[in-house]
This record gives structure tokens, C-alpha cells and sequence, in this order.
């Protein structure tokens, strides 16, 4: 029944995921990216919470990739109790009541009190953004690289602001009673409506010369105060959280909040072209934020008849060596290294990598075949911790099984462990592992003693190897064998296990493991 | 000696392969696009170009070969902020009654080379490189020492000065 | 002794070459009317009672140090192609130098001939190509961006023989590098033109234009019937044979022809004539027709004269000068 359910549960994902990737089909996925800029805007709701969340939404930085719009506009009210989550209508509607393009540009071209502007921040901002290409390009340009700044005019429309809103904050207490937060959090994400041409309207209407006469200053002032440029959504995002306070379960959620709006938000999602093989070279690193293990998707390009462009999903690649880029290119960026994890062919020099976030954590499920008991279902979680040029990984497991013949006695295992996994080829990963857990017996309610829990358990170390193998990547096929020793049984776990039968033993076990 | 007049022979025939090969191109020589970028430094035009090759760098030696072609035959398109560029010969006919110089000039390795560096940041990339029936088109961006190669034309005889006749 | 042989004969070759080579029509920056009125460089000149405006090309090219920038970068490539370019300023100083020596020698000013700065500097710079050059600096918010208008006349029939227009890039870069980026944007395409352009000059000529203006005192209008050389002419008729002689394949176009006035456009001159010491020079409009107004003086015994305006048009006055 479990199995089923599991199985309906994975095939369920896997037809969501078909879906998805057919709406995608005839978009072109190109290696353009820009750095965008944020300002986070956090949704209070009149009552005691406001403070906290406001603190954690203060503090937080959204990470390097993004640039900050230091916007007036701190937090928006809304006039809903905190237990219920805002619609997205309700948003738009709290968004529409200020004037938040007008802030960011403002913030953009440091508006001052009497209403001039620089482009200090413009400029700044091109620069920075400049790739290797656009250092190159500008060089074999008259205007030169002086030109590189105004790139960053290109960039405006890249602002964005991020509404946060908390909600069904509660306060609990643990098995040890210690007091813990939990909140539910969502994020609404607006983009400003503003292309190149309303920017040089805007520069039309609104910019200040030194030599205007103040006439002219006080119709350009007031036009800019007349300004109406949306702010259009474009994704919405929602995650949980926890925190020994308010503040902290607020902050926990903030990440995840970011993260769950770059995978919607196709402009966020950094893409780069790969210039060398053996390792993997791409030229982003931590001014994109990019971390070791973060998963892009590679593409390649073909055209089809009538001469339109296509690209081609060519499987994934994962970021190993991070190269610190956070400077102004002189044409010379140091590349990040990665490394194929999935896809037939070999990803190639000119191909197109893009941001694909997942979880890093693995789901492998499948029947165990001796080792302490005879038959169990048995379930892991791999978290990846690290990748290597080589293609080696670290992982953090975590295992649970049920023996499934001696039900009676309810025989849980649960382990936590580390595998250090090494690819012979991209496609089949082989992992030594070692672990250490513990077998639970019995279910009575009745016996409340302290000691209980190491009474009715045993330690278990568990050598072994695992071999997973790429079946439709995120799906592998794997095989497992293990050494269970079986030691330190305490008391009432050895009255039991006289009935079950568990013993020290080579098992195996083999499965489906799916990453997210 | 046998395998010396094989050999000779052989390369003959290659060598007279490869320039009826280059002939046949000649005629065909115009289905490619190109691209003014911006205003070059002074003496150059900078541009994108594409080109068609069984392999990715042979492409881009097409290319490359094509921004040049495009200088001298063709002419450059404008762009928004820069004028268009008018070829060095505009004489449809130069081709054909110079063919055994520009053969020549646009053999591989040939002197084309001098007047056109890439400025592509490493390999041709993204949507720059297209697999397509046949091998692959790729676009580069690359800088025509236009003035240098004006010149050239000019003092082999192959394009007019404009000072001549007075 | 073979080897010199070739050698002389070769030197020989040469000169032959050199000979019946035209002379290098010269080229001359001016800035647009247009752009001096919208920076101010005019002048209020007064001629026969009317006061105009003019541009004042001395102001433009001293305090303007913008247009500087364009001529010395136009100047450098036309260098590079062997046409360097007469610079304004110096003529501009050269023309006061010798207006003021005139004075002094004649102590009476002229005024006879209307004649605009323009027209002036046009005769007597004798530039033959006269580039004129207008641009814009806009403002887009904190970017600058150049427009700019170059257009290559022919001094001999003012016809334009290359126009270029275009904007620069809009950054905010130091002025110059975008007024260079401008010359650079229009420079093969204004060669492109100015290559057109002698290649017609050469199969066809210079184009100008004559009129003649009948005085009071010319005893016969321009639709009579007159004797030359013991033949009955109409006097237009016969200038127009003459043209059918002694223009570039017999072209040119009778513009308007009446009993007071006769004007010819279009008319394809030589480029280049012989001497009275049978030495080639190069010739304008008013050398053209030199010869024609001797035949004329001779073959009607009346007074004749010949006004030059400009390079390539000509007066050309019959009973009286």
C-alpha cells in the first residue's frame, strides 16, 4: 500500500515535471544575464509580530548576485489578521498604493532634495555588471571602455522589489520543552514596468541639467512626481520556517524565499556559456553567488528548418571550484569549475549553463534484503555536501527501515551517516559509506521512564557501498550492500529481539533514488 | 619513386580539388549575415559575423573569411550608431577578372588572416554556436583592419586609390 | 646600355603621366549655417542697404573648440588619402590679412558684386569640394549622444555629392570621443562618395553654370539676329555652338534663354586646360568661359565682362562691364 502510494506519489512528480518542461519546449533558453536589483519590502500587519519580522527583513541580504535598491519604503501595512496569508490580489493592491518605481529610480540616480539626479550608481552598476565579452567589445569600440558604465543604464529595468509577508506565526514547545517559533512565509515579487524607452522619457521629462532655468527645474520636479510606471508581479514564492524567536524563524524562511522566486523568475536565473572542458570552465562565481554543489542545466543550440533558433536540453553540471569575481572585469575573469552530473552527451565548450536550483537532497527508497532482519523497507536521505573537479561528492545520510516481517514489534532503524561518493562515470556514482544508528523495538505507551529509549534500542554501525546509476536523471537506480553490526543492545531490545531474530549480517538492497 | 609520383599526383589532384572547390565558393560566396557592432577604433570595423563550417573552428574561419569577403565585396550594414560601410570594390566584376589573387589571398592560412582578429571571448558560445544540418554556424565578433586592408587592395592594384588619376 | 634604355624610357613614361594628370580638386571644412545660427556664430552683415545675417566662421572656429575636434579628425584621414584639407582658419586669416591690404592700397570698398561670406570664401579660398558640417549635442538624462549632418558639395555647381547623417552612441564619455566616433561612423561612406564623384568628374567633367546679362547700352538683344563672321546668327544661338565645341562631350542645358538673359547649367567644363604657354593648369569657371568672352570682344567689338560667383558660376556681362 505504502509502496503504491509512493509509487502514484513519484510517477505524480514525474508527469508535473513533464508538464512543465512542455510548457518550456519552444521558449530559447539564452545565455543572457544580467544582474538584477532588489529591495525587500516587508508586509506588516498591525500587531506584535511586526517588529520581529520587520528585524529579520532589515538584516537580511539577499545575496551577492543581486544589487540593492535602497528604497524609503521600509514595510507596508496590510489590514488582515496575521492567521491568514495575503492573496495575491491583496498584494497588488497594497503595492499600488505606493509609488514604488518612483523610489527606486530615485534610489538608482541618487535623487537628491532639490530634485537632481547623478548617475554615479548607473554607472557603477554597468561596470560591475560588464562581462569578459563586454570589456572586449567596448576595447574594439571608439567610445572605448569609458562606455562600459552606461550599461548600466540597460539594468534599471531590472529592479525589483520583494514583499515579504509572515503569517500563522505560532509558538511551541519541543519534547524537551523548549519554547520554538514556526512561521509560514510568503514572498510576492513585482518588477518595475519600465523598458528603454520609458527610461529616456523619463530622462526627457524628469532630469535636471545645471543650466535649466528654475521654471524648467519645477516642471521637471513635478513630472517626476507625476510619474505612473507599474510595478508589475511576476512571482510569487512561499516557505516555513523555525527559530528560538520571531526574528529567527522570519530569518530562517528568507533564503528559501529567494531561492523559490529565482526558479520562477526566468531573469534571475544566472546563465553563462561554458569556455573550456576537462574541468568544466564557466566565468561566473561568487559575484553571482554561485556555492559549491549549486546545479545548472546545460543547453546547446540548433536551429530548426525555417532557420529559428532551439535550444537543446543537454543535462546538468554542478558547480565544484568557486572563483572569487567580485570585481570589475578587465576582460580576464577567473572561471568557476564544474562538473557533469547527468546528460548523454558530454557538455561541450560554448554550450549554455543555467541556474537550476534543487535541494541537493536525494530520496532513494527500496527493499532491504538481509543485514539485520530478513526483509525491510528501507528509506534514505542524502544530502550532497560538497562536489569535486573530479567528480567526487560528499554526503550527509540520513536512513530509516522497517523490518516488514516482524511488524509486531514495530523494528525501526534509523541511522546518520556520512558517503563519499566517486563517479567512474557521470552516469554511475559508487559510495562507500559508514554510519551509525540505532534499532528501536516495542510500541508500549505504558512505560514512561527515562531510560526507556535506550532500554528498548540497540547501536548499530553500518559499513557499506553504494552504487547508483542514472536512469532519466533526477532518477537513479541504486544497489546497496551494507554490513550491520549489531552491538550494545539494551535490555528490554534484547527480550524482544530473542522474538525477532535480528543479528549482526551482510545485507543488500536495492531501489530508486530521486534528487530534489 | 613510385610513391613519390603517387604522391605528387595525389596532392595535384587534392590542390586541384581544393580550388575547384574554392571557385565553386566564390560563386556562391554571399549567404552569410553580418552585423556592424559600433564604431571601431580608428582604421577598423567591428563586427558580428557568421559563419559555416563542418567543425566549429572551420566555421569560424568561414567567418572570419566572411568578414573580410564582406569588406571588400559586400559592404557593411549600418547599426543605430554607426553608418553603414561601402565595399572596398564596388565593382561586382573585380572578383571574377582578380580570381586567381583573391584565390590567393583567401586560401587557407592565406593573407585574409592579417586584416581580421577575433575578439569572441574564448570560443564561439550560447546561441553563437548553432549545430545545423551539416556542422555547425557560429557567430564571432571580429575587428576588419578596413584601412590596412583598403591599402593592400590598393597598392596590389586591385582597388582604385582615391587620388588616382589626379 | 639596354637596361638604361628601359630605364629613361620608363622615366619618360612617367612624366607623360604626371602631365595629364588633373589637378587635386581641394577640400575645405566649413560649419553648417544651420549650426552656426543655433550656437550664435553670425554676423549682421549689411550689403546694398539690407542687413542679413551671416555666419561668422572666424567666431565658429576660435571659440568652438567642438568643431576643432571634427575638422582635425576629418583632416587626418583625408590626409591618409592623400587629399589633405585646407583648413579654414588659415584662409579666414589669410582673406582679413589681404581685404586689409586692399583697403589700404585702394582706399575705396567694393560692393558692386553681391556676394555672401560664403561665396566669397568660395572664390577666394578656391576649395573645390566644401564639406559642410553641422552636428548636435543632445542631452538624454545623464548620457550625451551627437547627431550629426555632413554633406560634401561641389563648389563648382553646389550640388551635394555625398550626405552623411547620423547619431553617435549615447554615453556619457567624454565629448570628443564621441564627435571622433561620428567622423569615424561617416568616414568610408563620405570616401565612398567622394570616389563617385571624380569618377564622373573624370568622364565627364566639372559642372558649372554661365548667364549672360544684357546691359542698357548692348546694341542688339539676345534673341537677335546678329553677324558673325559674315553669318546671321541669333546671338544665343551661337553662344550655344560655342558650348556644343568646347564643353566635355557637348553637355550642358540651356536654363533659360530670353531677350535679356540666357543662363546655361549643367555645363560639363574640362577639368584641367592648356595655357596660353600650352602648360596644363587647372581650370574654374571663369577661366572657362575666358575664351569665349575674348571671341566675343573680337567677333562683336562690344564691351564684355565676366563676374566670377563662385567657382562654378559665372556672369557674363554683354555691353558693358
Amino acid at each position: 500500500m505504502i509502496r503504491k502510494s509512493i509509487l502514484s506519489a513519484l510517477s505524480l512528480t514525474v508527469f508535473c515535471l513533464g508538464v512543465s518542461a512542455q510548457e518550456k519546449i519552444k521558449e530559447v533558453i539564452t545565455s543572457d544575464y544580467n544582474r538584477n536589483s532588489v529591495s525587500v519590502v516587508n508586509i506588516q500587519r498591525a500587531d506584535s509580530y511586526d517588529s520581529s519580522t520587520q528585524g529579520a527583513v532589515s538584516s537580511f541580504y539577499p545575496g551577492e548576485k543581486f544589487d540593492i535598491n535602497n528604497i524609503r519604503t521600509k514595510f507596508l501595512r496590510a489590514p488582515k489578521t496575521r492567521s491568514e496569508a495575503l492573496t495575491q490580489e491583496e498584494a497588488d493592491e497594497v503595492v499600488s498604493r505606493t509609488a514604488f518605481a518612483r523610489e527606486i529610480l530615485a534610489s538608482i540616480f541618487n535623487r537628491r532634495s532639490d530634485g537632481m539626479m547623478d548617475d554615479q550608481t548607473v554607472r557603477y552598476r554597468g561596470n560591475y555588471d560588464a562581462k569578459d565579452q563586454d570589456v572586449i567589445n567596448a576595447r574594439a569600440a571608439r567610445v572605448g571602455t569609458d562606455a562600459l558604465g552606461d550599461l548600466g543604464h540597460g539594468l534599471v529595468s531590472g529592479s525589483y522589489i520583494v514583499l515579504t509577508d509572515f503569517y500563522k506565526v505560532d509558538r511551541d514547545t519541543d519534547s524537551k520543552g523548549n519554547v520554538y517559533w514556526r512561521t509560514n512565509a510568503q514572498a510576492f515579487a513585482y518588477k518595475i514596468g519600465m523598458d528603454r524607452d520609458a527610461l529616456n522619457q523619463f530622462y526627457e521629462q524628469c532630469w535636471i541639467y545645471d543650466d535649466d532655468d528654475p521654471a524648467t527645474r519645477e516642471a521637471k520636479i513635478k513630472a517626476f512626481q507625476n510619474l505612473d510606471i507599474p510595478m508589475v508581479p511576476v512571482a510569487r514564492a512561499t516557505a516555513a520556517g523555525t527559530g528560538s524567536s520571531v526574528e529567527e524563524a522570519a530569518e530562517s524562511c528568507l533564503g528559501d524565499l529567494i531561492t523559490g522566486l529565482e526558479n520562477r523568475i526566468p531573469a534571475w536565473e544566472v546563465a553563462v556559456t561554458i569556455i573550456g572542458k576537462r574541468p568544466l570552465r564557466a566565468k561566473i562565481g561568487t559575484k553571482e553567488g554561485l556555492k559549491n554543489g549549486d546545479r545548472y542545466r546545460a543547453y546547446s543550440y540548433t536551429e530548426d528548418r525555417n532557420g529559428n533558433l532551439k535550444s537543446v536540453k543537454r543535462g546538468y553540471v554542478r558547480a565544484t571550484e568557486i572563483s572569487s569575481n567580485s570585481g570589475m572585469s578587465i576582460g580576464e575573469t577567473e572561471p568557476s569549475k564544474f562538473y557533469q552530473i547527468s546528460g548523454i552527451a558530454n557538455v561541450d565548450e560554448g554550450w549554455t549553463i543555467k541556474q537550476s536550483n534543487d535541494l541537493k537532497i536525494g530520496v532513494s527508497l527500496g527493499p532491504k534484503f538481509l543485514g539485520l532482519g530478513k526483509l525491510a523497507l528501507g528509506a534514505d536521505i542524502d544530502y550532497l555536501m560538497n562536489t569535486s573537479n573530479v567528480g567526487t561528492m560528499s554526503y550527509l545520510l540520513l536512513s530509516g527501515s522497517l523490518d516488514l516481517e516482524k511488524t509486531d514489534y514495530v523494528p525501526i532503524f534509523f541511522g546518520l551517516g556520512f558517503g563519499y561518493g566517486f563517479h567512474l562515470t557521470r552516469m554511475f556514482e559508487i559510495m562507500p559509506y559508514a554510519m551509525i544508528g540505532a534499532e528501536h523495538m516495542g510500541y508500549s505507551n505504558s512505560d514512561k521512564s527515562s531510560d526507556r529509549f535506550v532500554r528498548e534500542s540497540a547501536l548499530i554501525l553500518e559499513p557499506g557501498l553504494r552504487a547508483a546509476i542514472n536512469v532519466a536523471y533526477p532518477l537513479q537506480v541504486f544497489g546497496k550492500a551494507y554490513f550491520d553490526v549489531l552491538t550494545l543492545q539494551g535490555a528490554t531490545y534484547k527480550l524482544y529481539n530473542e522474538h525477532v531474530g535480528h543479528k549482526s549480517g551482510l545485507g543488500i538492497q536495492f531501489g530508486l533514488k530521486w534528487t530534489f | 619513386m613510385i610513391a613519390l609520383t603517387l604522391l605528387m599526383t595525389f596532392s595535384a589532384v587534392s590542390a586541384n580539388a581544393q580550388s575547384k572547390d574554392r571557385r565553386k565558393s566564390f560563386k556562391s560566396w554571399d549567404n552569410y549575415e553580418i552585423t556592424t557592432e559600433k564604431v571601431g577604433v580608428d582604421g577598423t570595423k567591428f563586427v558580428k559575423v557568421w559563419g559555416f563550417g563542418k567543425t566549429v573552428d572551420a566555421a569560424t574561419m568561414a567567418a572570419k573569411e566572411n568578414a573580410v569577403h564582406a569588406c571588400i565585396f559586400r559592404g557593411l550594414p549600418g547599426s543605430a550608431t554607426a553608418m553603414s560601410t561601402p565595399p572596398i570594390c564596388p565593382n561586382p566584376d573585380t572578383l571574377v577578372s582578380h580570381e586567381d589573387y583573391f584565390t590567393t589571398f583567401f586560401a587557407p592560412g592565406g593573407p585574409y588572416l592579417a586584416y581580421v582578429s577575433m575578439t569572441t571571448d574564448g570560443v564561439p558560445s550560447g546561441t553563437d554556436r548553432r549545430k545545423v544540418k551539416g556542422g555547425y554556424k557560429v557567430g564571432i565578433y571580429v575587428q576588419v583592419m578596413y584601412d590596412n586592408l583598403k591599402r593592400k587592395l590598393e597598392a596590389d592594384g586591385i582597388a582604385r586609390k582615391l587620388s588616382s588619376g589626379f | 646600355m639596354k637596361k638604361s634604355l628601359a630605364i629613361a624610357a620608363l622615366l619618360l613614361a612617367c612624366q607623360f603621366i604626371g602631365w595629364s594628370q588633373a589637378k587635386k580638386p581641394t577640400i575645405m571644412v566649413v560649419p553648417a549655417d544651420a549650426f552656426c545660427e543655433r550656437y550664435g556664430y553670425v554676423q549682421q552683415v549689411n550689403t546694398t542697404g539690407q542687413t542679413v545675417s551671416s555666419p561668422d566662421y572666424s567666431r565658429a572656429m576660435k571659440e568652438n573648440a567642438d568643431i576643432r575636434t571634427l575638422v582635425s579628425a576629418m583632416a587626418d584621414f583625408m590626409a591618409k588619402n592623400d587629399f589633405p584639407i585646407q583648413s579654414l582658419e588659415q584662409e579666414l586669416k589669410r582673406l582679413q590679412t589681404e581685404d586689409a591690404e586692399m583697403a589700404m592700397m585702394t582706399g575705396r570698398s567694393g560692393g558692386e558684386i553681391e556676394e555672401s561670406p560664403l561665396e566669397r570664401l568660395r572664390r577666394n579660398a578656391r576649395a573645390d569640394i566644401i564639406l559642410d558640417l553641422d552636428y548636435e549635442i543632445h542631452r538624454v538624462g545623464p548620457q550625451k549622444q551627437v547627431s550629426f549632418n555632413l554633406q560634401a558639395i561641389d563648389a563648382y555647381s553646389s550640388k551635394i555629392i555625398s550626405g552623411n547623417t547620423g547619431v553617435s552612441s549615447a554615453a556619457n564619455v567624454p565629448l570628443t570621443s564621441l564627435l571622433e566616433e561620428c567622423v569615424l561612423s561617416f568616414k568610408d561612406n563620405f570616401l565612398s562618395g567622394l570616389q563617385h564623384y571624380f569618377d564622373d568628374l573624370f568622364a565627364n567633367g566639372r559642372e558649372i553654370s554661365v548667364t549672360f546679362l544684357r546691359y542698357d547700352n548692348c546694341p542688339f538683344y539676345f534673341d537677335d539676329d546678329i553677324e558673325i563672321d559674315g553669318e546671321d546668327y541669333e546671338f544665343g544661338e551661337w553662344v550655344e555652338e560655342w558650348f556644343q565645341d568646347n564643353t566635355v562631350e557637348g553637355r550642358f542645358t540651356t536654363g533659360a534663354s530670353s531677350a535679356n538673359r540666357l543662363r546655361f547649367t549643367q555645363v560639363r567644363i574640362p577639368l584641367y586646360a592648356q595655357n596660353r604657354k600650352g602648360r596644363d593648369v587647372a581650370i574654374d569657371a571663369d577661366d572657362f568661359v575666358k575664351p569665349l568672352v575674348r571671341e566675343l570682344k573680337k567677333k562683336l567689338n562690344i564691351t564684355v565682362g565676366a563676374s566670377p560667383r563662385g567657382l562654378g558660376d559665372v556672369w557674363i556681362t554683354v555691353g558693358d562691364k
